[in-house]
């Protein structure tokens, strides 16, 4: 079992370097480098060899990955090109906002999704295919739309809430709740759908297993067969759909948060890619991805400690 | 069927036509004002105007060209890149396939979108839609179809066409990728709405076609603010991707629909049970009790049955004939997809209702042991749990339980399922049937299921309660031998069928038929480093019938792999007509393939479901005999005419012939290049009675022709037709000749 946990945490571990390389290997396709993008192409080829060689960049690609990856580790991303700001103070300065949304995205999603999912994985023949097809159906639907639909009926047509989400410029976003109603839910149906696709079939598998129906036979009431021989089974799939669906979750808040005029980090990323500012790009986007990589760590060591063959074995 | 699919095709052309060409419809430019913002619809535009006071119907028919050639060439490149990663992973195999699904792990483990506003800082938006949807979409059309190949590479048609020795290449192009041509398609129409969502994300964002070009995306943000002035100018573009998005799924479900089996598939004949004796002083009494199906067809219908206390009450009747359903049907506990439809239970005198009733009524008075024990135990329990749930008893009574049965209840009591022997786990499902001391013991094909010491302490069981004076026992048994040992009456299910699948016995068999076609010596065989056989023989003469029984898990399907050349063993010596020949199928010559032939025990992946009847049955020749198409096609109808179908069955699909004429053209293609050995795996164990007992007659028909068959059961009805019969006993590695019935030794 320990020996499961070290291997989640090393398999995330190089899942990280991964996953920055690839970032910065995306970055680094740019045909301009920071030295142009700086001086604005005013510069003569003197200077900018010059202030390369101030910043660097003038070493191979993998020695300014290695030193950017040790500067994150130190919470170092480096300075904006656009405003010559630190890029982590920026990214502090909005991540609240988006920890806000997304949580309540998952408040939303996570119960929907559980609920549905049980629906699908456990509806008579004649109901399943039907009920997955909506939860396919649903989760096709692009994310936009449903932002917009909410919008309309929420907005236009009822009048209760404001269409785009502007936050307050000092206080938490949690002070008036009215602005996140629209992008919380707007995250969240797609992603509900999606999950309960996922973990339908899974809900589906485990009801069909001769344990379950065993148990059913025995004349053990619904509620003692779902808990004891059903659950349980369930706790690593639904982690594992759970990592993702968070992860699935933080990318859509870039478009969400877009959409609204919600000042997040996903508003951050997209106007910084506008700009071709790298470092705020890498900074966001490799945060991102940690946050999954972390999810999918701790789904696997709790399908690790649920495994019924783990224990016996060292 | 394919109408179906077609007109979803139908569909989705058009619409995608009309995203991409509604441009030209356009009654105004997409990009020039044309009146007030956001004015709502009105006589000039019927759609009303956007936030720069631009017609939104002009825009909506012309927004969604960029997005939708984008979103199809994204799709494209995703689908094919996961289609040829899949076949290779699934193909390859070993560490190629675990790099590769390495990979795709990896990338599904990051949401596709961030991946592809990173890439966008470097890549023009297409490039980056393209490449997103490639990391997000590809690893899942790789697992796909990688699982799919892998099933295929161990169904049916794959192996038999590896058995006649085609190359690599053509079994990929003729059999695996027509196979899962239709999953794989809907796979990459899914993938079609990645692409979408993605290129509507870039278009919202502003990355798609610059303002004031129209877009749909855009549109709606840009539409936003004047949601309430104008909701037409959102709804509209929110509509057009909806309908794109939704008439993807649809075509892609449409691909995934299985083509429908006739209705002759069903069960021929509806089982019942008539019970005569008079029904004073029964404890169970079933009263015309009918179960139907989906289709409202009838499996088993007016079953009255009557047990008075203290008696053992056996079942019998052919698999498929509906003795499990009827006595689930009595339990309340149908799987999913039937229904009782009619008749009542009693017990004692009082009516069991289906639902809370019966359940309440299994839980106090009834304990099942169902076919396989072991498995419906919970992996994640101890036995002490395991044992008592469910009853109000005391830990002390469940170890005595356990000790009865011949455990060391201290020493298991914690123990997990999956820490315990086979035959132990057997015995932790028993004690929790009996704990209880049920009221109705139901036994389900006890003999099939259990290792013998397991059953004998079911026989000791079954005693005891027999004439107790308040329990009943039911047996739902194949095995008539079993039966007449324990029950006190027999009860027949189904309508008796005047074709005795027994029918063709060993009569004409017996003299030394000459020199044995088949010998092995020393076959020591293991899978999965556990050894299956050890320093086993055999032999087969022309004409000649041999059974192998054995218990499931003995190596009885793998010892006639290995004889195809599946599955190559460890050490032995085999010899064809006398000349030795070598184990792998590679080094096997061409006659050897053509001698030996195998048909498999699941006749639904025994034919490629893309190929025609007619297909299926002229490669062989051409391949192995060296007919030309035309010849090869020309002995179709007769092959046909052979295994007792009609020629015109040529022309279908498999999925739409029945188990048993699919059994039959499996047949017709191992007999299409004219082979001295058939090895036949459980070939009639799918089949209903019928169908079987006119497979068995065939078999009879051909062996008369000399062809040695050697045949691997389950069922001893059929292994009375053999010969000769092997018995494979379980964990005990040989192919013991002191076991062996009949005359004729094993070696």
């Amino acid at each position: 079992m320990a020996r499961a946990l070290v291997v989640a945490m090393l398999r995330a571990l190089l899942l990280f370097v991964a996953v920055s390389a690839l970032v910065f290997g995306a970055t680094e396709l740019l045909p301009s480098d920071a030295a142009e993008s700086r001086t604005g192409g005013r510069a003569t080829a003197e200077q900018l060899a010059q202030m390369r060689e101030g910043l660097g960049l003038d070493r191979p690609a993998w020695r300014r990955y290695l030193s950017w990856l040790a500067g994150l580790c130190h919470g170092d991303a480096g300075t904006s090109l656009v405003t010559d700001r630190p890029v982590a103070a920026m990214v502090a300065e909005r991540l609240p906002a988006t920890l806000t949304l997304t949580g309540c995205a998952l408040a939303v999603a996570v119960p929907l999704m559980l609920l549905s999912a049980w629906l699908v994985g456990t509806a008579s023949p004649r109901w399943r295919g039907p009920l997955a097809a909506l939860a396919t159906g649903v989760a096709a639907v692009p994310q936009v739309v449903f932002a917009a639909g909410l919008v309309v009926v929420f907005s236009a047509v009822l009048g209760w809430l404001p269409p785009v989400s502007l936050l307050p410029a000092e206080g938490s976003p949690l002070a008036d709740p009215r602005p996140l109603v629209l992008p919380s839910l707007a995250l969240a149906a797609p992603a509900a759908a999606f999950g309960a696709g996922l973990l339908g079939g899974a809900v589906a598998d485990t009801v069909r297993r001769p344990h379950v129906r065993d148990a059913v036979a025995r004349g053990l009431p619904r509620h003692r067969v779902a808990a004891r021989h059903v659950a349980p089974f369930l706790l690593a799939p639904t982690a594992r759909v759970l990592a993702l669906t968070a992860g699935a979750l933080l990318a859509a808040a870039a478009v969400v948060e877009m959409m609204f005029g919600y000042a997040g980090l996903g508003e951050l990323l997209v106007s910084s890619i506008g700009t071709r500012d790298t470092p705020v790009v890498q900074a966001v986007a490799v945060l991102a991805a940690v946050a999954v990589l972390a999810g999918t760590a701790v789904a696997d060591a709790l399908g690790a400690l649920t495994d019924p063959y783990a224990r016996g074995r060292s | 069927m394919n109408r179906c699919r077609g007109a979803a095709v139908a569909l989705v052309v058009l619409t995608l036509a009309a995203a991409v060409a509604g441009g030209a419809l356009a009654p105004h430019d997409p990009a020039a004002s044309i009146g007030a913002p956001w004015t709502p619809p009105g006589a000039g535009a019927p759609l009303g105007t956007d936030a720069a006071g631009r017609d939104v119907l002009s825009r909506v028919l012309a927004g969604g060209r960029d997005l939708t050639l984008t979103a199809l060439a994204a799709a494209v490149v995703a689908g094919l890149a996961g289609l040829a990663g899949g076949l290779t992973a699934g193909w390859a195999g070993g560490r190629t396939g675990r790099w590769l699904t390495a990979a795709a792990d990896l990338l599904l483990a990051l949401p596709f979108l961030l991946l592809a506003l990173v890439l966008a800082v470097a890549l023009p938006t297409p490039a980056a839609v393209v490449a997103g949807t490639v990391c997000g979409g590809a690893p899942l059309g790789l697992r796909l179809v990688r699982d799919l190949v892998r099933q295929a590479r161990r169904a049916g048609y794959v192996e038999a066409a590896r058995c006649r020795g085609e190359s690599t290449a053509a079994i990929v192009v003729r059999e695996v990728l027509p196979s899962l041509a239709g999953l794989a398609s809907a796979d990459m129409v899914l993938r079609f709405v990645l692409a979408l969502q993605l290129s509507a994300a870039f278009g919202m964002l502003g990355q798609g076609p610059q303002p004031p070009a129209p877009d749909w995306g855009l549109m709606l943000r840009e539409n936003l603010a004047g949601a309430a002035l104008n909701p037409a100018a959102l709804v509209a573009p929110a509509t057009a991707l909806t309908v794109l998005a939704l008439a993807a799924v649809l075509l892609s479900s449409a691909f995934t629909v299985p083509p429908r089996s006739r209705k002759s598939d069903r069960m021929s004949a509806v089982g019942t049970i008539v019970d005569t004796r008079a029904g004073d002083g029964a404890v169970l009494k079933v009263t015309g009790l009918t179960v139907t199906d989906d289709g409202g067809w009838a499996i088993v219908e007016d079953v009255f049955l009557r047990a008075w206390p203290g008696e053992v009450v056996a079942i019998v009747g052919p698999s498929g004939g509906g003795k499990t359903t009827t006595v689930r049907a009595v339990l309340d506990v149908l799987g999913p997809g039937l229904r009782r439809t009619g008749g009542t239970v009693a017990w004692r005198g009082t009516r069991v209702r289906p639902g809370q009733d019966a359940r309440r009524w299994r839980r106090a008075h009834v304990g099942l042991l169902d076919q396989d024990p072991a498995g419906s135990l919970n992996p994640l329990l101890g036995v002490g749990a395991l044992v008592l749930e469910g009853h109000r008893r005391s830990p002390a009574e469940a170890r005595a339980v356990l000790t009865d049965l011949g455990l060391d209840a201290d020493r298991l009591w914690r123990r997990r399922p999956h820490e315990l022997s086979g035959g132990q786990a057997q015995r932790v499902a028993l004690a929790r049937t009996l704990l209880g001391d049920p009221g109705l013991l139901v036994l389900d094909e006890p003999t099939s299921g259990l290792d013998p010491d397991a059953l004998d302490l079911v026989v000791r069981a079954i005693e005891r309660r027999r004439g107790d004076g308040r329990s009943v026992t039911l047996v739902i048994s194949h095995d008539e031998g079993f039966v007449v040992r324990v029950a006190d009456r027999v009860l027949t299910i189904g309508t008796p069928d005047p074709a005795e699948p027994g029918a063709p016995g060993p009569a004409a068999t017996g003299a030394d038929r000459g020199e044995p076609v088949l010998r092995v010596r020393g076959l020591r065989l293991a899978q999965g480093g556990e050894t299956l056989l050890a320093d086993a023989g055999l032999s087969l003469r022309p004409g000649e019938l041999v059974a192998v029984l054995g218990p499931s898990g003995a190596g009885k399907s793998t010892l006639l792999r290995a004889l195809a050349g599946l599955h190559p063993p460890e050490a032995g010596e085999l010899w064809l007509h006398g000349l030795p020949l070598a184990w792998p199928l590679g080094e096997r010559p061409r006659e050897a393939l053509r001698d030996a032939q195998l048909v498999g025990q699941d006749p639904a992946g025994a034919l490629n479901p893309a190929h025609r009847v007619g297909t299926a049955l002229a490669r062989p020749p051409q391949v192995l005999g060296g007919l030309s198409r035309e010849q090869a096609h020309a002995r179709v109808p007769g092959l046909l005419r052979r295994v007792g179908l009609d020629p015109a069955l040529a022309a279908r699909l498999p999925g739409e012939l029945s188990g048993g004429q699919r059994q039959r053209v499996a047949l017709a293609r191992a007999l299409a290049v004219g082979p001295t050995v058939l090895l036949a795996d459980e070939i009639t164990s799918a089949l209903d009675d019928t169908a079987a007992a006119g497979l068995l007659r065939l078999l009879e028909e051909l062996r008369g022709d000399g062809l040695a068959v050697l045949m691997v059961t389950h069922d001893r009805r059929v292994a009375a037709c053999a010969d000769r019969v092997l018995h494979l006993a379980g964990h005990q590695p040989s192919l013991d000749p002191a076991r062996t019935e009949d005359r004729t030794r094993a070696h």
